[in-house]
């Protein structure tokens, strides 16, 4: 109980340092390609988490999660370009639109077995790219030009520290509403879902509504994180949406370890690092990564958080020892 | 027109058919969904263009050294990684991640020992185009169509024929029996493996010449291959066959009559739309699982 105690107080501890540290990181960094580079890695936290939602909670992997990206982003691009709508309405329209995306997929594709969902989202990611290729309107080739990120008619872009803060406000809410949906009775019933479909079933829960549930949060999720990146990059180009770029999500929730609140912020905190500092060398790229998923899933399934789990753990179980000591010293027992 | 387009589509469709069929004997003998099988197929392609292109030894050595080199290879991947895995308890999609990562590590592997530069396979006859019935064919295609067949036939004689392809059905069927009957299971799934990274050298040593080779040929590729194993019903290994024929003629219909750039979305689209509603494809009751 007492180790538990303190594991929690830890952990505030180290969230509060964490959370510090994001606040003030635009007072550290004047760099504004690194500012843009900070507020793309807050962008992933969030597609990442989206994807965390399908395949740690819910059970269902999807390879094919850049797709709702691409419709988070072409959405809002033309709702902005052509009907005028302001920026933060257009993008949460987009993770709308998105989210129906995901659902109308699940409708058909949540009864399928893991593998053949898998392939099924990757069939649908690559339509989706060659939808978009072929559609000389949305000029996929040459790009097109998206409105800045900007709130009530404020160009937040024009200075990287306002995205970076807007980015942030928005990852936090999206890790809160996680948290929330987890803690609630759908998370529940995603988990019961993931554990074993048929006693889900025969305890009343509607197993296909709560996995297209489970795919709609998710892609909702990843629409927002797809929109926001194409007002903060104001360029669509249809290469982004390649269908093994969604392979980038699953190495972040394998990293930083599913079924968790921070482990795909962790996984894809340093994906981005690691994918920056190897831009130039792609082979290493892949053999790293491949060799993380490989290696993790053979010692470290739980991922990073796992790790850190242990470690804090041990921290804990010695600052209550040392506690006792102290406890017992002063002959009080305290509870 | 339609003539040549279905003799393209048929071409075509052996080859998809073929890498189905490397997807198919995995998944039948061991629930595997197998993603590097498309890494396979370039590192043989890679490998075969540098014993043929480069040491300049005839076609057909290249092409033995290379299925012999795939097959070690495959026994190794199974003796080495998957069945470790296996034995930590590692399965269901976690199995699936395994085989990611291990195409993502021999992709990375091939760009650093070939390097990223596309290479051109030299074609193998001296003749460049083949009139049949008013379809113009580069040799290599033709070539591919019989090497498909013979590879299909070969594979289907071994597995109905021989005993130890018996013993590897067995063994897809249920492990545990198979092995109380006294058959060898850990060679069975040796075996399978290998058999599967032979399938994917044919596949590479014929596309090497056609497309040239790229570190995108397996990955491109394979997922038509893939296709068309889902589309003829995963594990049966005719099915991949048929489903790999039909692919292939939709593709080049598609492609003679609507929008050439249009083919491989109508090829995703069919896909999709087959697993979203006759998963099991055509000859297979495995792939639905919920309620």
């Amino acid at each position: 109980m007492k180790g538990n105690m303190t594991v929690k107080k830890l952990n505030r501890i180290i969230l509060l340092v964490l959370g510090v540290i994001a606040v003030i990181l635009p007072l550290l960094i004047t760099n504004s390609y690194r500012l843009y580079f900070f507020s793309f890695v807050g962008i992933y936290v969030v597609a990442a988490s989206g994807l965390d939602i399908l395949f740690g909670y819910a059970g269902m992997i999807s390879f094919g999660h850049i797709a709702y990206y691409a419709i988070g982003a072409y959405v809002t691009t033309l709702l902005t370009s052509y009907a005028g709508l302001p920026v933060m309405a257009s993008i949460l329209i987009a993770a709308a639109v998105a989210a129906a995306a995901g659902a109308l997929v699940a409708l058909p594709c949540s009864k399928l077995k893991f593998q053949f969902l898998a392939l099924a989202s990757i069939a649908f990611a690559n339509f989706i790219y060659q939808l978009i290729c072929n559609i000389e309107f949305l000029q996929p080739y040459r790009g097109m030009k998206v409105e800045p990120l900007s709130i009530f008619g404020v160009n937040l872009n024009s200075d990287y520290r306002y995205t970076y803060y807007f980015i942030l406000v928005w990852v936090v809410i999206a890790l809160l509403a996680k948290h929330m949906i987890v803690k609630s009775k759908i998370g529940r019933a995603f988990m019961a879902c993931r554990d074993n479909t048929r006693s889900a079933d025969g305890m009343g829960i509607n197993v296909r509504k709560y996995k297209v549930m489970a795919f709609a949060i998710s892609t909702f999720y990843v629409g927002f994180a797809g929109a926001c990146a194409a007002h903060l990059n104001e360029l669509v180009v249809c290469n982004t949406y390649v269908q093994a770029n969604s392979f980038n999500y699953v190495i972040m929730c394998i990293f930083g370890g599913v079924n968790t609140i921070f482990g795909p912020v962790i996984g894809a905190v340093v994906f981005q690092f690691i994918n920056e500092a190897l831009a130039s060398a792609t082979a290493w790229r892949d053999i790293i990564f491949g060799g993380i998923v490989m290696l993790f899933i053979a010692f470290l399934p739980g991922g990073c958080m796992s790790a850190l789990r242990g470690l804090e753990e041990k921290l804990a179980a010695r600052f209550s020892l040392g506690k006792k000591e102290a406890a017992s010293k002063g002959g009080k027992k305290d509870d | 027109m339609l003539k040549s387009l279905i003799i393209v589509g048929l071409i075509m469709g052996s080859i998809y058919g073929l890498i189905g069929l490397g997807y198919s004997v995995i998944y039948r003998a061991s629930g595997i969904m197998n993603l590097a099988q498309g890494e396979l197929i370039t590192l043989s392609a890679f490998l075969g263009y540098t014993f043929f292109g480069v040491c300049g030894l005839p076609y057909g050595v290249a092409l033995i050294l290379t299925v012999v080199i795939m097959f070690v290879l495959g026994v190794m991947i199974q003796k080495g990684l998957v069945s470790r895995y296996q034995k930590r308890g590692v399965t269901g999609v976690y199995m699936l991640l395994i085989t990611f990562g291990l195409s993502r590590v021999i992709n990375g592997g091939e760009a650093l020992i070939f390097g990223s530069n596309a290479k051109r396979f030299p074609s193998i006859f001296n003749v460049s185009t083949v009139n049949i019935m008013g379809a113009h064919l580069q040799p290599e295609r033709i070539m591919c169509l019989f090497l498909a067949l013979i590879s299909m036939l070969l594979v289907h004689l071994f597995m109905t024929r021989t005993k130890t392809g018996i013993g590897m059905q067995a063994c897809a069927m249920h492990s545990k029996a198979a092995e109380a009957c006294g058959i060898d299971v850990v060679k069975s799934n040796g075996l399978t493996w290998g058999l599967a990274s032979v399938v994917a050298a044919m596949c590479g040593m014929m596309l090497g010449p056609i497309y040239g080779v790229t570190l995108m040929l397996g990955a491109n590729l394979s997922q038509m291959g893939f296709a068309s194993s889902v589309a003829g019903g995963m594990g049966n290994i005719y099915g991949a066959m048929v489903g790999g024929i039909i692919i292939g003629l939709i593709e080049s219909l598609v492609g003679g009559y609507v929008n050439s750039t249009w083919k491989s979305m109508i090829a995703y689209l069919i896909l999709f739309l087959i697993l979203a509603v006759r998963p099991t494809g055509l000859f297979n009751e495995q792939a639905v699982r919920d309620v």
